[in-house]
């Protein structure tokens, strides 16, 4: 997969045809057939200087989205598309912060600092004393606009740093107001929905059926290479709490710390404090509205004596969730970001 | 059954990717960003586990003594063994567009302004934390300037002494640790 270095040029060298960047456009948003994608992989995973032109292209293709530059049809794809993915949506999030924070920013000037100009000046003098008196002007000179140069950089920095501070201040207390009035009407909402739950209360219901599923899970399948498929949990409509088992092949640390994440990364909760039963078995009980349809990973960390935490292991597991979500959990994974 | 990566396996994994120590490091380090965009391109949930999971598979086998005669080849269809094994059991995020629904763009929301101010301070603080030179880099390669993008970049090139193919190199290297910083510094904000 390494470039050959001493072989052909690298491809950065020639131009990124128009054609590569449509079809590695067309890749990112999803579009094509499963042998073009299948075709543009083995190229970015054989290829490091390709794959870097990707990347340029995914960059490219951020920005232009952050700075509202798609066409319609661009936009629509790279929302639908783009987007539904976790670390891509973070990605586009760090580029609409990025173009916000540049935007915002003096350009910067980035010519190159050479004064050929200066020797030209020069060029024409001939006579001894005055090339010596020039000579001296010169390096005072030089030495003047190296000061400048210095000073200049230092305030460009500084300038910098508070235009930065500034725009986020200004911008801080313009999302403020804007929380306040979101804030305002979410009140409204929690209160009509806390009447609508009390009302719910009110009635008694039948709890013949079990109020729990459990599942369990043997620690460190992902990262050890014996990982056939992921496990899944489904939760019937009416569970009120799941209960997971995760299973160690061996205990040794006097306590353990156990998180749920989301494929997003989020972490929905954590147990500091756990111990395993003799046969090497966590049980972590869990209101099953916290678990709504999709994958997550049960992170497990050994806490030694000294309360340093080592990572042991990454568990996946999928839920299949019926039971109606009781909070108003929005939508996260395709939504305009700018 | 189960199989613990060991360091002497990592060791020969290393090595069969280049006999010199510092040149196996680098490629080791390109084929895992190179799988971890694949994994995140393709939709794969928990990208950086599918990326671990694939290595050490390939890792094993070498352990086991098989014969590999071109890895990078092995560790794509590694790859693609591990993504088919991700994407089984789910919906493919990779649905037919008619599936999905027809407007997605939700207004923005309270916890969407949120979340950007979580974005811009995070990406404040990491922007902080980079050298002076990658600050600037980052500054002038990603700034918006449409008509004279080129003449600049060139002129960043010129100043920093690189290639112009170099300084994209650099440039996107720079900004992908910003976004993993940035992503991390989130992270944890969401996990207070």
């Amino acid at each position: 997969m390494r470039p050959d270095r001493r072989g052909t040029p690298p491809i950065r060298d020639m131009e990124f045809s128009k054609k590569n960047k449509r079809a590695v456009t067309r890749y990112l948003l999803g579009v094509g057939d499963e042998e073009e994608q299948t075709a543009m992989e083995e190229k970015y995973l054989s290829d490091q200087e390709f794959f870097e032109q990707v990347v340029a292209v995914e960059k490219e293709l951020l920005d232009n989205y952050a700075r509202n530059r798609l066409s319609s049809r661009e936009r629509e794809l790279f929302e639908r598309h783009y987007l539904a993915h976790p670390k891509r949506r973070a990605r586009a999030m760090t580029a609409s912060a990025l173009a916000t924070t540049l935007d915002r920013l003096q350009p910067v000037d980035v010519e190159a600092e050479t004064s050929p100009w200066l020797r030209n000046l020069f060029a024409g003098f001939r006579g001894r004393r005055l090339a010596f008196g020039m000579t001296v002007a010169a390096i005072l000179f030089a030495a003047g606009e190296a000061w400048f140069f210095l000073e200049t950089r230092q305030l460009r920095s500084e300038l910098t740093q508070s235009r930065v501070a500034r725009t986020r201040a200004e911008q801080r207390e313009k999302e403020l107001q804007g929380l306040l009035a979101e804030q305002q009407g979410r009140n409204e909402r929690l209160s009509s929905d806390l009447e609508k739950l009390s009302a719910a209360q009110q009635k008694p219901a039948p709890r013949s059926a079990p109020t729990f599923v459990s599942l369990l899970l043997t620690a460190g399948l992902v990262r050890d290479g014996g990982q056939a498929e992921t496990s899944r949990l489904v939760i019937p409509a009416g569970i009120e709490q799941v209960r997971l088992r995760l299973k160690i092949k061996e205990g040794g640390y006097p306590r353990y710390r156990v998180s749920i994440q989301t494929a997003d990364g989020r972490i929905l909760r954590t147990l500091p404090n756990l111990r395993p039963n003799a046969a090497n078995v966590f049980t972590i009980a869990l209101p099953s509205r916290l678990l709504t349809s999709g994958e997550y990973a049960l992170a497990l960390s050994g806490i030694n004596e000294n309360g340093e935490s080592d990572s042991l292991s990454k568990t996946l597991f999928r839920v299949e969730s019926k039971a109606l979500p009781v909070s108003r959990i929005p939508l996260r994974s395709s939504r305009t970001i700018r | 059954m189960t199989w613990d990566l060991t360091a002497e396996a990592f060791a020969k994994l290393l090595n069969r990717l280049d006999a010199d120590p510092e040149r196996a490091g680098e490629r080791y380090e390109g084929v895992r960003r190179r799988l971890l965009r694949f994994f995140e391109w393709r939709g794969a949930s928990f990208p950086e586990d599918r990326v671990d999971e694939t290595l050490n598979r390939v890792a094993r086998k070498l352990d086991e003594g098989a014969e590999i005669a071109e890895i990078g080849s092995y560790c794509q269809g590694v790859a693609r063994m591990v993504l088919l094994e991700a994407y089984k059991g789910r919906d493919s995020l990779r649905a037919p567009m008619e599936e999905l629904p027809a407007e997605v763009a939700a207004p923005e929301t309270n916890d969407e302004a949120v979340e950007k101010e979580h974005y811009l301070n995070c990406l404040e603080g990491c922007l902080n934390n980079l050298s002076e030179e990658n600050r600037e880099l980052i500054i002038g390669y990603y700034q918006d300037e449409k008509r004279d993008r080129i003449k600049k970049r060139f002129a960043l090139a010129e100043r920093l002494g690189l290639r112009r193919d170099a300084l994209a190199n650099r440039a996107q290297r720079v900004r992908d640790k910003l976004e993993d910083c940035v992503e991390r510094c989130v992270m944890k904000i969401a996990a207070i």
